[in-house]
């Protein structure tokens, strides 16, 4: 995430192995003159899209000047069979970032009466700067109709990238695929596949003086995008890094860990952390506090008070500027957040770990692109806190950076120096019990029994709060109350609304955090239907529309949730005079799955008279995050077990 | 409202007002914080002020046109954080030449200090649908943002085309207490102008003379910020905003007159279209010679030019300064197999004219715009190019941006819009496009069911037309099978989310003449209910409309795609043994704009539900809202009967 700057460069051309300047395999590379379409089967046809060809290739090799460059080939033919997938795949973005220039560029469409036609350049335009992500070649593949194939191959020159990741897995199903990286014998690089993609291997050469990895791949069958799954981090891809130069050991967590600590503890001497001080004094914290109280009052003011924004020259990166302008980038704020902490004695490790619906950290294979987002550790109380995320709040951090390695820094002060020990450890994520999603409803019929009063009360905390509550305080009062009302109404959508409360939205620094809650009235016509001289009360709709996976399609990936977490719903029907409910044990549901003895995850509904009142009690939980393949039907009922309570409906008759 | 300035008439009666128009809130006559703060609760910023002032020169009798924007925002609360990031635009046509802005922060200590924006970060905007696009965003953050605190941002702009004097809103989502206008112009150039949106008598209008130069000024005072509502239609229907004409110029002495009319416009958009498609292409001539063989009339062969266009050609927009006026050669289009809307429509005019029939390049604002171009005689009038041709003395709008939309259908978004149609170089045609029936855009959906316990099941068919065809076909046509049916199990749904479809057909997917006609088996479950002797099943198995009762503090209006009539069917097989018990009564509600009605009827050992919808109007307006409630207040009842079925 952060621009890493080392003297890499200089280390590894200081090595006195220098290859002849300027020659790269790909130099000469080129696609097959002529050709005409590439047979496909006629199952194929039917087929949206497919990558006939996928090549790509990455060379290390040194300069005239004896300092290493890359150059990199990218080749695909993709054919297309629909009109919307044309559309998909007939615009082409490159991204000039690092690239010094296009060796090669070329692009070609073969129709299927054979038609050859050939990318004009000077239809390439140049992008500055698209969507703040640097500079792109940007071009339209001319003359692609449907059942076309399209061809490009570029050859691109850049800056070297000492550890990147290629994705080959997609909606399509991709054939002829093929990854070499190619690397001076000197330069020793390593690399790990995943998700069922073949490792890259040696390859024999003649060619003594460089270093040959990769493989071939048939076909990598789609994946498809599922409910339940991170996609992007189950598609097959490899991660390489350059291991070593010789035996200079290169590219290690230990010597990332001491370079990321001493950028975000810059400070050379108190003087620095002055206007730290001043702020706790503002924040009001005093001897009395504990320890979790410290941390949530430091964490409040700081997101409430300093806007994050990466839009920032470097005076969001100093903590003296970003308390004077109260803005910060994300660095910035990891920065004030880590001085705070260690200003008020409180003892804290940084922890650098990567997004699990991205890529999982793989605490076996060491790679400096998993450390993307930065948490920090607070010691005594064995909790985190995301710096520069403005939703979450202690004890809460981004669910994809929990239940995943990360990278903790802890710091041993040896003298005068301070060194940073990198540690590789588990983030678990949060028990479920912390993030439950409960609805508390009162039900009463209106005299004429055509419609219901229903005394509204659901309670968030947790995860299941963040989309929310850090929000809401950002609203005007009209937006907070239509999204209030949309809440209330997802329980009966006719619903009319009113007395709506809102509660603990305004995170202050409430110890604990208080979960959400929204208390309302509601009118709802909808949830009784009129069968003669009985009246249908829908209540399974009263816990709002359900997730479902009811439709039975070959399951691809595993389960994978956000964050575990559950839901406790409370109705309480009271039964108007001189009726009766007539199928009361049709609230009777009990699905659940064990593991070693233990219910992992849940959903339950039960009922009690009393009086005159039914107490309708549904218990739903989620205890782990990953379900594995092989009990995947397990998850699918309980999932299920709560989209089939949403279709259950009391029948009240006269007595 | 339009009327010529005459800025002789005007004279110096206005200048008190105008001494009003730069004065900055001071502190003695302006409100407290506390103040504003109490009577804007729940706003969380406002505009203490914001202006425009346009200054239109004549230099070596070229026209130079500068903006100089300025506005002061004051933040009311703590939370009004997202306000401090701000954008501004700039093109080829729009340099934007210096930005100042800074925030004036309260400090503990009582006083103000001026934190100044020290970087600003300019990036290419390529959202939406524009492949290419050359206008750039300059972006920033205000530092110090917090309540009492005011953002002020003032940057100049070149506007190097006087025709794209897009306007300025005195009001939109946020309040404004002060909002002001400003034209100078030379002596020797007369501007028009017209105010739209709502609320606009509240604008006060001035003129001021100073030597050769007469200034105009609007303000408004106390404008309230128009609310963010789903599905409204574009700002411009109801923000308060002006916009200027230049209309005439004195050249050398002589004047130039009527530049703000239609026919001016037409020569301004004219010159760009005049050397299109002046070359023969001998290939595209064999093209469209060899696709209209075996065509019998006019008729016949304008649809297969247009299909073939949609079928060929691929939508991808590049927008380049002027570039983005000028369609492209049919040639280059036909070569490289795409091209925006005008690059479409060049090539269906050349291909049209290869076919020997009338067809004319036609300039269209979508709906997006409110404007006709009799009422708005500039470019900012339209925003899309389709082609018209003349068959059987008719007009047939083309617009091939709508990949599947038949022949004699327009695309949904130039409904009832007026178009200008280039005939040559002085002779334009005025037209508008029709606004497509309800009949014609009819989804009719006939179910015959039987249930089996819990279960319903039964087959089912649906038959689109029009625009409801249009609305699921892109996301359907040459789908592989699991995504088809993993798509229509999406849209057929019944009942409840247990919906399973078992099988099904389809015609008329991809020949767009046809209705799309879907065949299918399903079933429900855990849908009907039986308790002891009696069955209880509710009929409407699609509740269409159950959810779209409006808030009654709605403001804006309603915005639809297309008109359209929906039928909806149900034939339930009463089970052996099993009588009709209650049958729900029959309901209705109708208007000129919406309505539908819902009956029940018995034969053969069956019940008939029938429902038929329609709504009849692209804009439900706010006097309509009541009725509009009304009717689904009605539908809900409607919806809520089931039927009794015992032994």
């Amino acid at each position: 995430m952060f621009i890493k700057s080392f003297l890499i460069g200089l280390l590894l051309s200081s090595y006195s192995f220098v290859l002849l300047a300027n020659t790269f395999e790909y130099e000469n590379y080129n696609w097959e003159e002529k050709r005409t379409m590439m047979r496909i089967a006629s199952a194929d046809e039917k087929e949206e899209a497919l990558l006939l060809k996928d090549k790509r290739g990455i060379e290390y090799i040194y300069n005239a000047q004896g300092a290493p460059e890359c150059y990199k080939l990218i080749h695909k033919i993709i054919r297309v069979n629909t009109d919307q997938a044309l559309e998909s795949f007939n615009k082409v973005y490159i991204s000039m970032q690092e690239v010094i220039n296009i060796v090669d560029l070329k692009v070609r469409v073969i129709t299927k009466e054979g038609k050859v036609i050939v990318l004009n350049k000077e239809n390439i335009k140049e992008v500055e700067n698209l969507e703040n992500a640097g500079a792109y070649k940007i071009f339209a593949i001319e003359g692609a109709e449907k059942n076309c194939e399209i061809e490009y191959f570029y050859i691109l020159h850049t800056a070297p990238s000492f550890y990147s990741r290629e994705i080959f897995q997609s909606s399509i199903i991709a054939r002829n695929v093929d990854f070499e990286l190619i690397s001076p014998v000197n330069l020793r690089f390593i690399s790990k596949s995943y998700n069922g993609l073949p490792e890259a291997i040696a390859k024999d050469s003649t060619n003594t003086e460089k270093r040959y990895i990769g493989f071939s791949v048939k076909e990598i069958p789609a994946l498809h995008k599922e409910e339940f799954s991170t996609y992007n981090a189950n598609k097959m891809r490899i991660n390489y890094k350059l291991d070593a130069n010789g035996k200079t050991k290169l590219f290690r967590w230990s010597t990332e860990a001491q370079a990321n600590y001493d950028r975000v503890y810059y400070w050379q001497n108190q003087k620095a952390l002055k206007p730290v001080e001043k702020m706790l004094k503002t924040i009001g914290i005093t001897k009395t506090n504990t320890e979790e109280e410290k941390v949530i009052m430091i964490e409040h003011y700081i997101k409430n008070n300093i806007l994050i924004n990466d839009n920032v020259d470097k005076e969001g990166f100093f903590i003296e500027s970003i308390l004077d302008k109260k803005v910060a980038s994300k660095f910035g704020m990891l920065r004030l957040m880590a001085a705070a902490l260690t200003k008020a004695g409180i003892k804290h490790q940084l922890v650098i770990t990567s997004d699990r619906n991205e890529e999982k950290f793989d605490p076996t294979f060491e790679y400096l692109g998993f450390l993307d987002n930065y948490l920090i550790y607070i010691e005594s109380l064995d909790q985190y806190i995301a710096p520069y995320e403005y939703a979450y709040r202690y004890p809460f951090f981004p669910h994809y950076w929990s239940h995943n390695y990360g990278m903790y820094l802890n710091p041993v002060t040896t003298g005068k120096k301070s060194i940073a020990v990198d540690i590789i450890k588990f983030i678990p994520a949060s028990n479920y019990q912390l993030s439950y999603h409960n609805h508390y409803l009162d039900i009463r019929f209106q005299p004429d029994l055509e419609a219901v009063n229903i005394k509204y009360k659901t309670t968030m905390s947790g995860h299941t709060a963040v989309a929310l509550q850090p929000y809401l305080r950002l609203l005007t009062d009209e937006k907070r109350k239509e999204i209030g009302e949309s809440l209330v109404k997802s329980s009966a959508e006719d619903g009319k609304v009113s007395n709506l409360q809102i509660l603990h939205d305004e995170m202050n620094g409430q110890v604990p955090l208080l979960p959400l809650e929204i208390n309302a009235e509601m009118v709802s016509s909808a949830v009784v239907e009129k069968a003669g001289a009985k009246y249908l009360l829908k209540v399974g709709e009263l816990i709002g529309r359900q997730s479902e996976l009811y439709q039975n399609t070959k399951r691809q990936q595993e389960v994978e949730n956000s964050h575990n977490h559950g839901y406790l719903r409370e109705i309480t029907l009271n039964i108007p005079a001189g009726y009766k409910v007539s199928n009361l044990t049709d609230l009777h549901m009990e699905v659940f799955y064990e593991d070693k003895g233990e219910r992992t995850m849940a959903f339950t509904s039960n009922y009690a008279i009393e009086g005159n009142k039914v107490k309708i009690t549904v218990h739903e939980y989620y205890k782990n995050i990953i379900y594995p393949l092989s009990i995947f039907e397990n998850f699918r009922k309980v999932i299920n077990a709560a989209a089939d309570f949403n279709k259950i409906t009391l029948v009240l008759e006269k007595i | 409202m339009s009327f010529t300035v005459n800025f002789k008439s005007m004279l110096a009666a206005f200048v008190l007002a105008c001494c009003l128009l730069f004065s900055t809130l001071n502190a003695q006559n302006n409100p407290s914080f506390e103040s504003i703060k109490n009577e804007h609760q729940g706003e969380l910023a406002l505009y203490l002020q914001k202006s425009e002032h346009l200054t239109i020169d004549l230099k070596q009798d070229s026209v130079r046109i500068k903006s100089k924007n300025y506005s002061e925002m004051l933040h009311l609360s703590d939370k009004a954080n997202i306000y401090a990031e701000k954008s501004i635009y700039e093109s080829k046509f729009v340099a934007i030449n210096h930005i100042e802005a800074k925030t004036l922060s309260p400090t503990q200590k009582g006083k103000m200090e001026t934190v100044k924006v020290s970087h600003f970060s300019t990036q290419n905007d390529m959202g939406g649908s524009i492949f290419y696009d050359d206008s750039k965003r300059i972006s920033f953050v205000f530092p110090s943002i917090k309540a009492g605190a005011t953002s002020i941002l003032q940057y100049e702009e070149t506007i190097k085309e006087p025709r794209f004097l897009n306007g300025y809103f005195f009001a939109d989502h946020l309040s404004v207490l002060a909002s002001t206008y400003k034209v100078t112009v030379d002596a020797r150039i007369k501007i028009k102008y017209k105010l739209f949106g709502l609320e606009t008598a509240q604008i006060n209008f001035s003129t001021q003379q100073e030597g050769k130069k007469t200034t105009y000024t609007w303000t408004a005072k106390n404008l309230k910020g128009f609310p963010s509502e789903n599905g409204s239609p574009n700002i411009r229907y109801y923000a308060p905003h002006i916009i200027i004409y230049i209309d005439e110029i004195e050249v050398q002495g002589k004047p130039q007159t009527n530049l703000s009319t239609v026919p001016a416009l037409y020569q301004f958009f004219h010159k760009f279209v005049k050397n299109v498609n002046a070359k023969e292409d001998p290939v595209l001539q064999k093209v469209v010679d060899s696709l209209v063989l075996g065509c019998n009339d006019d008729a016949a062969k304008t649809k297969k030019i247009f299909y073939w266009v949609q079928d060929h050609i691929r939508y991808i927009a590049f927008e380049d300064g002027y570039g983005g006026f000028i369609p492209r050669e049919a040639s280059a289009v036909f070569q490289k197999r795409y091209g925006d809307c005008k690059d479409m429509a060049s090539i269906l005019t050349y291909m049209l004219r290869c076919a020997k029939i009338e067809a004319h390049l036609t300039w269209i604002g979508s709906r997006h715009i409110p404007y006709t171009f009799d009422e708005n005689p500039a470019p900012s009038a339209a925003n899309h190019m389709i082609a018209t041709a003349k068959v059987n003395g008719k007009y047939v709008y083309l617009d091939a941006t709508g990949i599947y939309t038949p022949y004699g259908l327009p695309t949904d978004m130039i409904q009832g819009k007026q178009c200008l149609m280039a005939i040559d170089d002085n002779t334009f045609i005025q037209e508008t496009v029709p606004t497509i029936s309800q009949e014609r855009n009819q989804r009719y959906d006939s179910l015959s069911i039987n249930i089996q316990g819990k279960t319903i099941q039964g087959n089912g068919k649906v038959v689109l037309n029009g625009y409801s065809k249009l609305d699921l076909v892109p996301s359907l046509i040459a789908k592989p099978a699991a995504q088809e049916k993993e798509i229509l199990v999406g849209y057929l749904e019944k009942g409840n989310n247990k919906f399973f479809l078992e099988n099904y057909t389809t015609s008329g997917m991809a020949n767009r003449d046809e209705a799309l006609a879907i065949n299918y088996a399903f079933k429900v479950e855990d849908y009907a209910k039986t308790i002891q002797n009696e069955i209880y099943v509710n009929l409407h198995l699609d509740k269409l409309l159950q959810h779209a009762d409006l808030d009654s503090s709605r403001q804006l209006p309603v915005e639809r795609d297309y008109k359209y009539t929906d039928k909806f069917m149900v034939n339930l097989a009463i089970p052996t043994g099993y009588k009709v018990s209650y049958l729900p009564q029959n309901m209705a509600f109708q208007n000129e704009y919406f309505g539908f009605t819902i009956s029940y009827r018995t034969q053969n050992n069956s019940i008939l539900l029938t429902r038929n919808l329609y709504i009849n109007a692209l804009l439900v307006e706010k006097p309509s809202f009541k009725a509009w409630n009304q009717m689904i207040a009605a539908l809900h009842k409607a919806y809520k009967e089931v039927v009794v079925l015992a032994k």
